[in-house]
């Protein structure tokens, strides 16, 4: 088994590499964090507490939050194309008229969404830093008023990585959403235009929440680590809420999302009669 | 002969609809069986039953003696199939569109696709999106992905769709040529003459039920519907024979000759009554109708 999900896995990246889209979507990628961190520092100007220059830190938070946004639009798009595409155009019945059972298709497509997904989260953290590093400076954060060190330099750094890994298992579950969406319609367009419009239109709902309860949808987190980690980086005094940090929150919410997609999806897909 | 395909009471409903009802098909290893039936009577969905992109009401399909319910995997490796129209990425070239049923398959050498996309006569545009390609052409490439692994059986839903005469006799000499090879196929069709020169044996599905399964040749011999006579003179002929209790109907052909309806046993009886009545017989032969006129009268 694990062999033929190898083997359908290799089979899906041939076919990704050769989409025109995902170029497309990588140039938009490459471009967000950039436009991002040039609109931010010029609506918002230079924080107080930044010694001569922007902290590569912060501008980090600005280009990785925006891109971030960007990346799990596409990822919802690649997502929900992923089964829709195969039952659109027919070719899902090339693939189950093959050696290979409908979990081995099912598996190699959430493998390759979820490896898809993870090459897009780390294409906009390198374009993020890039730019970030780039632009601004690393090194501890200042009050140029009193000359004292708000953040040390090592503690900005570890605040960025563990906000960056707080931000990935969030981000991952929005590729899911777009498979069950995948599954349920035939039509990659529909498939498309309902998951972008269930995770913005569950983005906006959870934005009119009380804080508490806002903390019960995936989407949350992304924005909430990288706002933490912008406020930080210029030198605020916020950190983690206990719940989400100590609680796991972070961690419990994608999984506990995780599992309510995905059986679903299986199911579906498990037992659909190939008409088209 | 071995049964390499058996359907035993396959059976799908949806709903209300009876789309396919008790069918037991029975294809034999070196057929090239043609599964014919007007649209909507139930070939593509038997079809799928088939392949399993359908699950059945009830009943079962034996593959090389196999249920495909059990040993689906083990049956595939030896299967290939093109259902409908063909399906493929249009932003992928027809080698990368089989690259990807190679590996789905697993156990292809990759020098098989330039093999199998020569064989088709794609060998010169293999390399070009299939996006920019003729119907007829991508029509080539489903059949090519059908033959990708060698099959044992081939199932082919409409083949030679959209393929000019050219391309219909180039395919239908690739199929004949991977029949004298051992291949066997279930192909079903609407071009009918194309199925009575290719195919030996066949099976006509009507309102999902199977109506007939016979050989060509069977069918054939069992349509001969009566006897063109031309005889001297021509009008005495008529008479003779009109006056015979035991023929159905005595037309003229329009061509100076007659059609007599009789049972074939009785063919030697006309020639026996028209010479003991004086009449010069110069052409006696039977009249057979073609596998489209037997396939619309049913």
């Amino acid at each position: 088994m694990i062999a033929r999900v190898g083997r359908l896995v290799r089979a899906e990246f041939l076919k990704l590499l050769s989409n025109p889209f995902l170029y497309i979507a990588l140039g938009v990628l490459a471009l967000a964090p950039l436009a991002s961190i040039l609109l931010q520092t010029f609506l918002f100007g230079r924080k107080e507490t930044v010694w001569r220059s922007y902290h590569a830190i912060q501008l980090f938070s600005y280009g990785f939050r925006w891109g971030l946004h960007a990346a799990t639009l596409v990822q919802l798009v690649f997502s929900s194309m992923m089964f829709a595409g195969e039952f659109d155009r027919g070719t899902i019945r090339n693939l189950l008229t093959r050696p290979v059972t409908r979990t081995d298709v099912f598996l190699a497509k959430v493998a390759s969404a979820a490896a898809l997904g993870t090459f897009l989260f780390v294409f906009v953290l390198y374009a993020s830093l890039v730019y970030a590093l780039g632009i601004g400076e690393l090194g501890p954060v200042w009050d140029s008023d009193h000359y004292l060190i708000q953040r040390e330099y090592r503690a900005i750094t570890a605040f960025a990585r563990k906000a960056v890994l707080m931000s990935f298992l969030p981000y991952l579950t929005a590729g899911f959403l777009g498979i069950l969406v995948s599954n349920w319609t035939e039509s990659s367009g529909y498939a498309v235009a309902i998951a972008l419009v269930l995770y913005l239109l569950g983005d906006m709902v959870a934005g009119w929440l009380p804080p508490a309860a806002q903390q019960n949808f995936f989407s949350f987190y992304g924005p909430y680590v990288l706002d933490k980690l912008r406020s930080y980086a210029e030198g605020g005094a916020e950190f983690w809420d206990k719940r989400i940090d100590e609680g796991l929150l972070y961690l419990r919410v994608p999984l506990l999302t995780l599992a309510a997609f995905l059986p679903p999806a299986y199911l579906l897909f498990r037992t659909r009669n190939i008409h088209g | 002969m071995t049964a390499i395909l058996r359907t035993e009471g396959l059976t799908r409903h949806f709903g209300r609809l009876r789309a396919v009802e008790d069918v037991d098909l029975v294809v034999e290893e070196g057929d090239i069986y043609g599964f014919l039936g007007l649209n909507g009577a139930g070939k593509s969905t038997t079809i799928r039953l088939i392949l399993r992109l359908i699950r059945p009401t009830r009943g079962r399909v034996l593959i090389f003696g196999r249920d495909t319910r059990t040993d689906f995997l083990g049956i595939m490796r030896q299967v290939g199939s093109l259902v409908e129209l063909p399906a493929y990425y249009p932003y992928l070239s027809a080698w990368k569109n089989l690259e990807v049923l190679r590996l789905a398959t697993g156990g292809i050498p990759p020098s098989r696709i330039e093999e199998v996309l020569r064989l088709v006569g794609l060998g010169d545009r293999m390399h070009d999106r299939v996006g920019t390609y003729s119907q007829g052409m991508r029509q080539r490439l489903g059949i090519a992905m059908a033959l990708l692994p060698r099959p044992r059986l081939v199932i082919l839903d409409e083949p030679t769709n959209g393929l000019d005469p050219h391309g219909v006799s180039h395919i239908r000499g690739v199929l004949q040529a991977l029949n004298r090879e051992g291949v066997t196929f279930l192909i079903s069709s609407h071009l009918l003459h194309e199925v009575e020169i290719t195919c030996n044996r066949v099976g006509i599905i009507k309102e999902g039920r199977l109506i007939l399964q016979d050989t060509v040749a069977g069918i054939l011999s069992r349509t001969t519907s009566g006897l063109s006579v031309r005889g001297d003179p021509p009008a005495r002929a008529r008479e003779v024979l009109a006056a015979q209790p035991w023929i159905r109907g005595v037309t003229e052909d329009g061509q100076g000759g007659i059609r007599v309806e009789c049972d074939p046993g009785d063919f030697a009886r006309v020639n026996a009554v028209l010479h003991e009545a004086g009449v010069a017989v110069r052409e006696l032969s039977p009249v057979r109708r073609t596998l489209e006129e037997f396939f619309l009268s049913q």
